[in-house]
């Protein structure tokens, strides 16, 4: 944060925008499975700033993004059909605030770890909900969807979520939002409304990850709720912006991509050992940087 | 018809709850002394599991028997990784709150590991075992399997030596003094370092006994049936409020009657659905949960 003023940080800012020119052009060049990759690597960076935008920053740990990007590739599976792309885009980011606020409402008010537990088993909350549903009253498990192209929807959102994080950090949600990872007690003496802030940033965030469910989901033809609210959505954002560091954007996004691209590599090298090996390397990535990443999370001590 | 169900309502969702409270009091003791949120804690349940069925299978021993064998087997393994992974992070945190965290990723870590471990040495296929059946008793009409009598009063004897143990033995009261005070225990002599070691191997202990009652309980096992376990746990361990034992056996039966309830009346597969609404209601009257001190 201290990098503000100098040329480092003019770089720092500018280097998104040169990496998303870049990427920009990336269909015309790249292969079909660069190109894949790719647009999963823009996907978790996605992911990943966004959770670091409340969670990071708040230190109020969210477990459950795979509930808010579930709910994106549920309402693209459902309305693709009869909607165009950019109004089901819509109604995704629609649906997954409203959602959030309420749920920001509800738990909010928990600190900490009631927070975490509460945030992860409302994805499995959802998975388990919608299955039944499914399966009792449509009578199918999952549901096809249209595969289209989605590089260029998936591009523009992640290009959205990281120039709209820029912009809030310096408004008054930013501010707020710093200030509670901070010291929220204090920012309670200054005359900030936590709660309304707290509630406010969950909801963006959560409606980001929520657009960016609903953008993805033309990639998989089928899908199902296990697919939809897989864990590994609510937590690798967590230890991507782990290991990136928090503060500034540029954590998470190293994070994400350094992690998704080592993911990548696991499974195609070692598909049977794939989770096991990951698993390992979370491991010794919490055990490894507890000063550097986590140390920022938690500057004060208690 | 209405007596019936609700005779098979009172005794099974009593047996429920009273494996739900063991379910979920490893856990309980686990966080409430270490503040180690241990994720992987339906992952230990199903390796307990496994045990029992390689007892049972290769040596022919019996599941309620294994238990002898499992408890201190999975001690061990539990002292292992505390020395292995948790220690250093204990030491080196500088709040509860980092702490928490910090080990709530070691443990999906964790929790990844063992799952896929279990997989690629165990497949991932179900596997069934009919230790033994002790038939079928009937109570005014509705029968229940003796087993299933069997294996709640010994999920209560479990939870009674615990009471015990936490009550009156050295260890038990460092334990409880930790959890209210760790500063005020290190104060009066207490090594909380061990205490947390002693604490972390000994959920890890319980959530295996409650593994190999469970094996037994539904007689299929696969690696990935501790996972709804996990939730409960962690469902009952806030809903209890961390360290309070009494909280922990009440919650077991709310649960366990509710879940039971759900079963039989509304939908099966709902379950997870319907404890997850509870807790959630639950905690917006109390956000401390229902029998925090």
């Amino acid at each position: 944060m201290n990098l503000t003023n100098t040329k480092f940080s003019t770089f720092l800012k500018l280097s998104p925008l040169l990496a998303f020119i870049v990427v920009a052009f990336a269909p015309l060049f790249a292969t079909t499975y660069y190109l894949s990759l790719l647009t999963s690597v823009l996907v978790w960076v996605g992911l990943a700033i966004s959770w670091h935008f409340f969670s990071g920053t708040t230190k109020y740990v969210s477990l459950g993004s795979a509930a808010f990007f579930g709910i994106g590739v549920y309402i693209t599976a459902i309305f693709s059909k009869i909607l165009p792309i950019p109004l089901v885009l819509l109604l995704a980011a629609a649906i997954n605030f409203i959602f959030a606020l309420c749920v920001g409402l509800v738990t909010l008010r928990l600190k900490g770890i009631y927070f975490a537990i509460l945030t992860f088993g409302l994805a499995e909350l959802l998975n388990n909900a919608i299955l039944f549903w499914e399966m009792q009253v449509t009578g199918t498990r999952g549901r096809f969807i249209t595969p289209t192209d989605v590089y260029y929807p998936i591009l523009a959102i992640t290009f959205v979520i990281v120039l709209s994080t820029i912009v809030l950090r310096r408004t008054k949600l930013g501010l707020a939002l710093r200030m509670i990872g901070e010291r929220e007690d204090a920012a309670i003496h200054f005359g900030v409304n936590t709660t309304l802030y707290k509630v406010l940033g969950f909801a963006v965030s959560s409606t980001f990850i929520g657009l960016l469910g609903a953008a993805f989901a033309p990639r998989w033809g089928y899908i199902d709720s296990g697919i939809a609210f897989n864990s590994l959505y609510s937590f690798m954002p967590a230890i991507m912006t782990l290991l990136g560091g928090t503060g500034i954007i540029i954590g998470p996004v190293a994070g994400a991509v350094v992690i998704s691209l080592l993911e990548e590599y696991l499974l195609t090298t070692f598909k049977d050992y794939f989770m096991i090996i990951l698993g390992t390397i979370m491991i010794i990535i919490i055990l490894s940087l507890p000063e550097g990443m986590t140390g920022k999370l938690f500057k004060k001590g208690t | 018809m209405i007596l019936h169900l609700t005779l098979d309502i009172i005794i099974g969702g009593a047996i429920l709850g009273a494996v739900y409270s063991l379910v979920a009091v490893g856990l309980n003791v686990q966080y409430g002394v270490t503040r180690i949120l241990n994720v992987a804690h339906g992952e230990f349940l199903m390796i307990g599991a496994y045990l029992a069925f390689f007892c049972f299978t290769l040596f022919g021993m019996n599941p309620f028997a294994s238990i002898i064998v499992v408890g201190p087997f999975m001690f061990l393994i539990g002292v292992l990784v505390y020395l292995l992974l948790l220690r250093g992070m204990v030491k080196s945190s500088r709040s509860g709150e980092e702490l928490e965290f910090r080990s709530l990723l070691l443990c999906f870590g964790l929790y990844f590991v063992i799952q896929n471990l279990a997989i690629v040495l165990w497949t991932a296929n179900y596997r069934g075992y009919e230790a033994f059946s002790l038939g079928m008793i009937d109570i005014f009409g509705v029968s229940f399997e003796i087993n299933r009598i069997v294996i709640a009063l010994i999920s209560i004897i479990i939870n009674v030596f615990l009471y015990l143990f936490l009550r009156f033995t050295k260890a038990g009261i460092a334990m409880r003094a930790t959890v209210d005070q760790p500063e005020g225990a290190q104060l009066v002599g207490v090594n909380i370092f061990n205490i947390y070691a002693i604490s972390f191997s000994l959920g890890i202990l319980l959530a295996a006994w409650a593994g190999t009652l469970i094996s037994v309980l539904y007689s299929t096992i696969n690696p990935f049936m501790g996972t709804p376990y996990t939730l409960i746990a962690l469902v009952l361990v806030i809903l209890a409020g961390i360290g309070s034992f009494k909280g922990n056996i009440a919650g077991g039966f709310v649960f366990g009657y509710l879940s039971y309830i759900t079963m039989r009346v509304i939908h099966p597969a709902l379950t997870l659905v319907i404890i997850y609404a509870a807790l959630i209601l639950i905690l917006l009257i109390r956000p401390k949960g229902l029998f925090a001190r």
